[in-house]
């Protein structure tokens, strides 16, 4: 790989890092099993660099290697299993109008976890990246309708956890 | 509960986020690393079946590496060190490997292997021939583009049926298509032993893209074979389906229209051929261990049969004996293009239109017999083959005739060495 290739990379490095990171987490649950997930993303993406690069898709060439190493993962019997500090005392009970209450972390990690790996790659894809069921079916190799249904599953995952009094108006609604 | 809240619920769980400053440099690190592991466990592979025939297999290894560490030139400007060893610093097949790179999945690289003495020059001429991986199946699949200037004849140009079954041949179509969409002429089909290509040709330039569809595991990796349960049996592992192939082929073709046709021709004079051949016939004899000696003709000449000057279509070929009765035969035949057939009577040898062989010699009875062949630039074609009537006594398989067919790769270097890009005749 060229020096200037290692520069791109390095600025898709310094820009993408972070959001990944993140993403990473909201499939994982666990900080340590997201920054594994990433620097084997990036590794991956290092390898490929140079024809990603030409073809100018590397976000979604890094997501989708995340994705998929994410789903590989889950799959392989060592697999870092996400734990929670500490049982809710209550399960479903929360304001649901409350994103800073200090459970709220807990209590959706708690859900997420019970959400099959690819319905939680939809729900996170979907209601944290934003992105479009079409983009979705795109980077999961999966039809439009799949993703709409893996959407449903996934909600009714988490409402069946959070409890149905906060959850009453998830719906599919894209 | 709102998508909105949903969201925010998906940041607040995000507040725990450790503080800890991006630092690509640790990326690059670990990517560095990973490359060098995976060019230490790559070392080898890479061989593409050339001929098979009875008892005898010829191999030929096919390496090349992808993320090399770049060296410059002199003059600061990249050497072609950001290509693949079979592209390297040459403009034509930079052109062609940039269309190829643009259309290939995401998930499919090129294999690097690591030991530079198996690094072979690129080709010769308008093709690239590399090994490809697919995902991290651990399993590699041959992959070849030629481009040539375009046919002339393309009314009459009936690839999937002409010349028809080639008698005493297995290597045909399995299913072939033909026709013209929307002012391209396209054709596509299988082909035994587990290869395809499509081909496609405009007003100036021809493309022909060929794969091997039954992957074989790549040294260092954990790929087994087929289903994993049947020793010996062929591995298989995810390569290319046509329509990608398809989309790789139209990316070539539509990138041809920045090359000059005069770039697209490649061939060697036969002429050049036979000058070559004392250096030929040098390599044998230290291959088989023993002076040979030229059983029709003078010492070391061998027979020309030209039938197109123009094109310089024909044969040159040999037969040699050893005091102790090994025979040495051996074959280069040039075609007027890489699309068309040509047959060798002689050793019931055909090169079909995908450049890939089909050999049929004879059964060898009760002694040895070993053959195979190889390219020698888009057109030609070479074909040796050893024999002796006394069973070999060694279990060593590279000792004695199959060792002899180690001299393969060295005569085809120096047969490709007097092959030139553009041919005035090509």
């Amino acid at each position: 790989m060229s020096a200037i290739d290692e520069a791109s990379y390095r600025e898709f490095v310094s820009v993408r890092r972070r959001g990944l990171l993140r993403t990473a987490y909201l499939l994982t649950g666990d900080w340590h099993a997201a920054e594994d997930l990433v620097q084997d993303t990036l590794t991956k993406l290092y390898l490929s660099w140079r024809r990603v690069r030409r073809r100018e898709d590397a976000p979604s060439y890094a997501r989708r290697t995340m994705l998929n190493a994410y789903v590989d993962s889950t799959r392989r019997p060592w697999r870092r299993e996400y734990a929670v500090a500490a049982v809710p005392d209550r399960i479903g009970g929360g304001d649901p109008a409350d994103g800073g209450d200090p459970d709220t972390r807990t209590r959706l990690m708690t859900a997420l976890a019970g959400v099959p790996p690819k319905q939680r790659a939809v729900l996170v894809l979907r209601f944290w990246e934003d992105l479009s069921v079409e983009q979705v079916a795109e980077l999961l190799d999966c039809s439009t309708g799949n993703v709409k249904s893996q959407t449903a599953r996934g909600l009714e995952r988490l409402r069946a956890v959070l409890g149905p009094a906060q959850l009453a108006s998830i719906r599919e609604v894209r | 509960m709102t998508e909105a809240t949903l969201k925010d619920m998906f940041r607040t769980t995000l507040t725990g986020e450790p503080l800890r400053p991006v630092v690509p440099d640790e990326d690059v690190a670990r990517g560095r690393a990973r490359q060098r592991r995976m060019r230490r466990q790559r070392v080898a592979g890479g061989v593409a079946l050339l001929a098979v025939a009875g008892l005898g297999a010829a191999v030929l290894p096919a390496v090349f590496d992808d993320d090399r560490d770049d060296s410059v030139a002199a003059d600061g400007a990249p050497d072609g060190g950001d290509y693949p060893p079979a592209v390297g610093d040459d403009p034509v097949k930079q052109v062609i490997w940039d269309a190829v790179e643009s259309a290939l999945p995401a998930d499919v690289e090129v294999v690097g292997l690591d030991d530079p003495g198996l690094q072979g020059p690129p080709s010769v001429g308008a093709a690239i021939g590399v090994q490809l991986e697919r995902g991290d199946s651990g399993t590699g699949f041959q992959f070849g583009v030629t481009v040539e200037k375009a046919r002339t004849d393309l009314g009459e140009f009936r690839p999937c049926s002409e010349p028809g079954p080639l008698e005493g041949t297995s290597s045909q179509w399995r299913n072939c298509s033909e026709g013209s969409d929307d002012g391209v002429w396209q054709a596509a089909g299988d082909l035994e032993f587990d290869s395809s290509v499509v081909m496609a040709q405009n007003d100036d330039a021809a493309v022909i893209v060929t794969w091997s569809t039954r992957p074989f595991p790549l040294p260092g990796s954990q790929a087994t074979s087929s289903n994993g349960s049947e020793p010996g049996s062929l591995p298989t592992g995810p390569s290319l389906d046509r329509a990608e192939s398809e989309a790789v082929r139209d990316a070539v073709l539509a990138a041809t229209a920045e090359l000059d046709s005069d770039d697209l021709t490649s061939g060697a004079d036969l002429g050049d051929i036979v000058g070559v051949w004392p250096e030929v016939h040098s390599i044998l004899e230290d291959a088989v261990g023993a002076a040979l000696t030229a059983v029709d003709g003078p010492a070391g000449d061998p027979a020309i049969d030209l039938q197109d000057v123009e094109h310089q279509v024909g044969t040159v070929s040999a037969n040699y004996v050893t005091a102790d009765g090994v025979e040495v035969e051996v074959w280069f035949w040039q075609r007027p293009r890489i699309t068309d057939t040509m047959c060798i009577d002689a050793i019931m040898e055909c090169a079909i239109a995908t450049g890939s062989q089909e050999l049929l010699g004879p059964a060898g009875g009760g002694g040895e017999n070993h053959e195979g062949g190889g390219s020698v630039g888009p057109r030609g074609q070479l074909w040796l083959r050893v024999t002796s009537d006394e069973v070999p006594q060694s279990d060593d398989p590279a000792a004695g005739l199959a060792g002899a067919m180690g001299a393969l790769g060295e005569i085809i270097s120096a047969l490709e060495a007097q092959v030139r890009t553009p041919f005035p005749a090509g």
